[in-house]
């Protein structure tokens, strides 16, 4: 019996539903700007961190539970839980945010190197998988603590280099403008 | 079975007699909008539609629809036709991809290189004898222009690129035409000559439906400006780009180490 016909019906039904899927929203997206704003892409969830480092130690649960306050204990459990999700999902934001500079920086660049825009999009495949899966248990019931703050950490160290680099690359432009004029 | 037949040699001819109006319809409306301006190959594979029409409307009335040499015009017809659809495609990928020069010199080798490779897998994998040839070149050039709309609208979204209106009409009709052609063909390789009279209408049909998205996309049409685009220069992608990949892969790790941790505790 020949296969072919419906190995060619599969591929047919899944290209049609690749394409559903990624025209999804695309009436929606933005026009591209030339103008890069850094204030658009400041990680502001960072600022939160102590707190979040603070609500996380075990300490004050263990004081609650060896007093007998067993109720109390699981409730604190809980809200904080939900704390760690909202903050979890708002280093998320933050971390998407500075994907998305870089998106626009390599929309807007003359050449692009395959490599890193291959390796960019695996990196990113491989977060959002292991952030849905870290997500699930978290809501499971795991609890999460030093670890959490290295994550922070290094969302905002992201930010900073960015920063960083663009302000470098921003006054040597200026400087090269300068010598541009200097030079006429 | 004589009556059905015929039965369905009038839907043919009827449905095949008000597509090629339409058809011819919707070239005039888009030569007097100047839309040709904008999407030449679009308007010349319209055009070639109505000029195989002709072709074959002359090839039947002189050796009939069963006859060889009918059968050998109209596939020879059809490859020309497909070729132009192809050029079409490519044409809708420039249109959307161009405006970013390193996006389109990256993309322009993935769909052209993704789009061949798909077109010599269906003709290998497809190992059929030389009566199915015809209908396995045409169904591997289906999956072809099918994978490269749907690698241009994954491109689009991943980059958050804008698509205007026409273009997601249009690409969207092309892929579904080109899907649904795959399927039409894979029937017809199973079952060969007792569904050609099917195949025929099905195609006439799944033609006219997209003939409408087309005209759904060209009715919206405004005369498009090129984007023009103040590109960065290399050195903000150099110096960026790496960081933003380390960075990444810093925080995967972190993550790996989360899920450990976790695991550890539990």
């Amino acid at each position: 019996m020949n296969y072919f016909p419906f190995v060619a019906g599969g591929v047919a039904l899944l290209l049609a539903g690749l394409l559903i899927w990624s025209l999804r929203r695309a009436g929606k997206r933005k026009p591209i700007s030339n103008e890069l704003v850094l204030g658009d892409f400041v990680c502001e969830h960072i600022a939160y961190l102590p707190q979040i480092r603070q609500s996380l130690l075990d300490q004050d649960i263990h004081f609650l539970s060896g007093k007998g306050h067993r109720r109390l204990a699981q409730k604190i459990r809980r809200e904080r839980r939900k704390i760690t999700l909202a903050y979890l999902d708002a280093l998320r934001n933050d971390f998407d945010q500075l994907l998305n500079l870089a998106r626009v920086v390599a929309v807007l660049s003359p050449e692009l190197v395959p490599g890193q825009e291959w390796k960019r999009l695996q990196l990113t495949m491989i977060f959002a998988v292991k952030y849905r899966v870290l997500r699930t248990r978290l809501l499971l019931g795991a609890s999460v603590s030093e670890p959490l703050c290295g994550l922070s950490m290094v969302v905002s160290k992201l930010a900073i280099d960015m920063e960083r680099a663009i302000t470098e690359l921003g006054e040597r432009a200026a400087l090269g403008s300068e010598t541009g004029s200097t030079l006429d | 079975m004589r009556f059905v037949l015929a039965l369905l040699s009038q839907y043919q001819y009827s449905i095949w007699g008000f597509t090629v109006a339409v058809q011819a319809a919707f070239l005039i409306y888009l030569l007097v909008r100047r839309s040709s301006k904008d999407y030449p190959l679009f308007c010349f594979y319209v055009f070639a539609g109505i000029l195989q029409a002709g072709v074959l409307k002359l090839t039947y009335w002189r050796w009939g629809f069963d006859s060889v040499r009918g059968w050998e015009i109209a596939w020879t017809t059809q490859v020309f036709v497909v070729s132009s659809r192809a050029a079409a495609v490519g044409e809708l990928c420039h249109k959307v991809l161009a405006p970013f020069h390193g996006i389109w010199g990256l993309a322009w080798r993935i769909l052209l290189g993704t789009a061949a490779l798909v077109v010599i897998l269906a003709l290998v994998l497809g190992g059929h004898d030389w009566v199915r040839i015809a209908t396995t070149v045409d169904l591997g050039l289906e999956c072809g222009m099918a994978t490269a709309i749907v690698i241009l609208f994954l491109f689009a979204r991943y980059y958050h690129l804008p698509l205007t209106f026409p273009q997601r009409w249009m690409g969207l009709a092309f892929c579904l035409y080109s899907c649904f052609r795959i399927l039409n063909d894979a029937v017809f390789q199973h079952y060969m000559q007792g569904y050609a009279s099917v195949w025929t209408l099905a195609d006439g049909v799944g033609f006219l439906m997209c003939l409408a998205l087309w005209i759904r996309a060209m009715w919206k049409w405004n005369s498009e400006r090129a984007t023009t685009l103040t590109m960065l220069p290399s050195a903000i992608y150099e110096a960026l780009i790496p960081q933003v990949n380390q960075s990444l892969l810093t925080l995967n790790e972190q993550l790996s180490r989360l899920w450990k941790h976790e695991a550890k505790r539990a």
